[in-house]
């Protein structure tokens, strides 16, 4: 799950080597906005196949927000 | 049309919400007010006659179930039924208190204590957010909009005295405690009339995206849209946003920055993307050196750009923070001209704005009818006028602070040029203050640095009696500081000498931000220094 979280948001970092872990911040770490966060969102919906709500959009702060949450509702 | 002066629009200024209602009723009932997404792929229209009715019932029903006088909480995503509580707690008599749907409960059941809220409507999606709070009669915005109120043919909507309290707004400003700002029916009334004003929407649909707890995206997009005329499509999630632009077809897009420079970086991928980076440049002088022949190829050489936009975008009217006058020439090169203008929740909001054929690149714009302005001996922009608040909920001390013989103090600094353009150039609390007595504003300088190609990001502060321009570069001009003292040079020319930087020091890292990236001033300049 993590490769592939990874890989949709390096698209959207514009840099192949931004380096992630589990503890990288969306904002601060990777520099994303809010407006591309919710972006980031749709492309997991299409990968994914599920509908995220967006009351959970401000609780992902980190990339393993988003690990946590795809894991437990995929 | 040329850059120049002309009148004001001819649109009869409005009293009150009731009255704003009521007069697009009787004059344009068929026009389309609003069209929002209704189920899984429709779309509902509300015509002016329409929306009356719909907010009579809704105000005759708040009327039966809670009285008059009463403190009425708002809580959700933007919609339709948003927009009929808030209306309709205004012409029952009550007042709004629009609550941020993102704050955790515990935040929102303090506001709704410090506002004295007795009711609230919540959209079913945020309900957890008033559960447990004691007191608190509350409704489903959804309940509200399907609500019977047998008579309301004849409810009559209340016509408030200018002073009446209409809302509360909470605004967090940029320091401390989250303040309740009271705006009465005549501030909101003021605002509303004078952005009709002076802007037109020249036939063009509104799309309203920014939330309507916050002054800017309900009293400027909704009401103001409302009232200059134009059909307003309700974005209900940023998450549809792309599809709300492809279906609404906007002329207009209220935002704040964010969105701009969101747009400005998918416009420049897809450019990039497509291996058409250098038609595109092209394609930009050529429509430059014929715009100055008065021939506008800019709809059609860019009618794929603007494509995800709609098709038909037409202006941007964007506030609510600094915008770099960079993406205001990016945007009117492709053809969309960026409306920047000025304001604070304390002033209902507007303040000023480029009007639609008449601006200043990096001006807030001109001011708005009614709107008085004078700038204190420190250089801070004070205003005066219908719009300014009452002052801030139970907090006569704040109140104080900001508000003095009906001017309010903005906290910014900023000037007016000889044809009535405001131009702001920093923040009285980030003024650095030399021992001469000599002030100088860090921002302006910073915003010259920043517009290098080699900086990503400055920071300008007083140490030991110098001014010191903090630079963190951009990656290929890393440690060049051969490049940076002549970039030094540059801004420093045509200066004062108490202005001139004297020093750069080189950042190898990013500075300190908040979690909206923001530069936290205060955590980035070495102690003991002036920022």
């Amino acid at each position: 799950m993590f490769e592939k979280v990874t890989a949709i948001l390096r698209e959207y970092t514009n840099n192949e080597n931004t380096p992630m872990s589990m503890e990288s911040t969306l904002v601060d770490d990777l520099g994303l906005s809010s407006l591309e966060v919710i972006n980031i969102v749709l492309a997991f919906e299409d990968e994914f196949g599920i509908e995220i709500p967006e009351r959970i959009i401000p609780t992902m702060h980190t990339v393993g927000d988003i690990v946590a949450y795809l894991e437990k509702t995929v | 049309m040329k850059n120049c002066k002309y009148p004001y629009y001819d649109i009869p200024d409005i009293t009150s919400v009731a009255d704003m209602l009521e007069t697009a009723a009787r004059e344009r009932p068929d026009f389309v007010a609003f069209r929002y997404r209704a189920g899984r792929d429709g779309v509902e229209s509300k015509t002016c006659r329409e929306v009356l009715s719909d907010v009579r019932k809704s105000a005759c029903w708040i009327e039966k179930s809670c009285g008059r006088g009463r403190h009425i909480a708002v809580i959700g995503e933007n919609s339709y039924e948003w927009l009929l509580a808030f209306f309709g707690a205004l012409a029952s008599g009550n007042v709004a208190v629009p609550i941020d749907k993102d704050l955790p409960a515990n935040e929102v059941a303090d506001m709704i204590r410090e506002a004295d809220v007795d009711a609230a409507f919540v959209s079913p999606s945020y309900s957890d957010l008033t559960e447990g709070i004691e007191g608190l009669a509350v409704t489903t915005l959804k309940a509200l909009s399907k609500a019977e109120c047998p008579g309301w043919e004849d409810y009559g909507l209340f016509h408030p005295g200018d002073d009446d309290l209409a809302c509360i707004f909470f605004t967090s400003g940029t320091s401390g405690r989250s303040k309740g700002v009271m705006l009465s029916h005549g501030n909101l009334a003021s605002d509303v009339s004078g952005g009709a004003r002076v802007f037109s929407p020249e036939g063009g649909s509104v799309l309203s995206v920014l939330p309507f707890h916050h002054a800017f995206g309900l009293v400027v997009t909704i009401m103001m849209g409302f009232h200059f005329r134009a059909t307003i499509f309700i974005n209900r999630s940023l998450k549809r946003l792309k599809e709300d632009m492809l279906l609404a077809q906007p002329g207009i897009i209220t935002l704040v920055p964010l969105f701009v420079e969101v747009f400005y970086k998918q416009i420049r991928d897809g450019v990039k993307k497509s291996g058409k980076e250098n038609t595109f440049k092209w394609g930009v002088r050529i429509s430059r050196a014929l715009l100055k022949l008065g021939i506008d190829v800019r709809p059609k050489l860019f009618a794929q750009i603007l494509e995800p936009f709609g098709g038909r975008l037409k202006y941007l009217i964007c506030g609510g923070a600094y915008l770099d006058p960079f993406y205001v020439k990016f945007f009117r090169d492709i053809g969309v001209e960026i409306i920047n203008g000025y304001g604070a929740t304390e002033c209902s909001p507007s303040l000023s704005i480029n009007r639609n054929h008449h601006y200043r690149d990096g001006s807030a714009g001109q001011l708005m009818p009614h709107v008085e302005i004078k700038i204190s001996p420190e250089g801070e922009v004070l205003a005066r006028g219908p719009m300014v608040m009452k002052g801030y909920y139970k907090n006569p001390e704040e109140t104080a602070k900001v508000l003095k013989d009906g001017w309010y103090a903005t906290g910014d600094l900023g000037y007016m040029d000889e044809d009535g353009f405001l131009f702001l150039t920093g923040r009285t609390k980030n003024l650095i203050i030399l021992s001469n007595g000599e002030n100088i504003s860090p921002e302006e300088l910073e915003n010259d640095f920043n517009r290098d190609d080699g900086v990503k990001e400055s920071l300008v502060y007083e140490q030991d009696g110098l001014i010191v321009a903090e630079i963190f570069p951009e990656e290929e001009f890393a440690g060049n500081e051969a490049y940076f003292n002549e970039l030094k040079q540059k801004v420093n020319q045509g200066r004062p000498a108490y202005k001139q930087v004297a020093r750069i020091v080189l950042r190898k890292e990013d500075f300190v931000r908040n979690t909206t990236r923001k530069i936290v001033r205060y955590k980035n300049v070495p102690q003991n220094t002036k920022a």
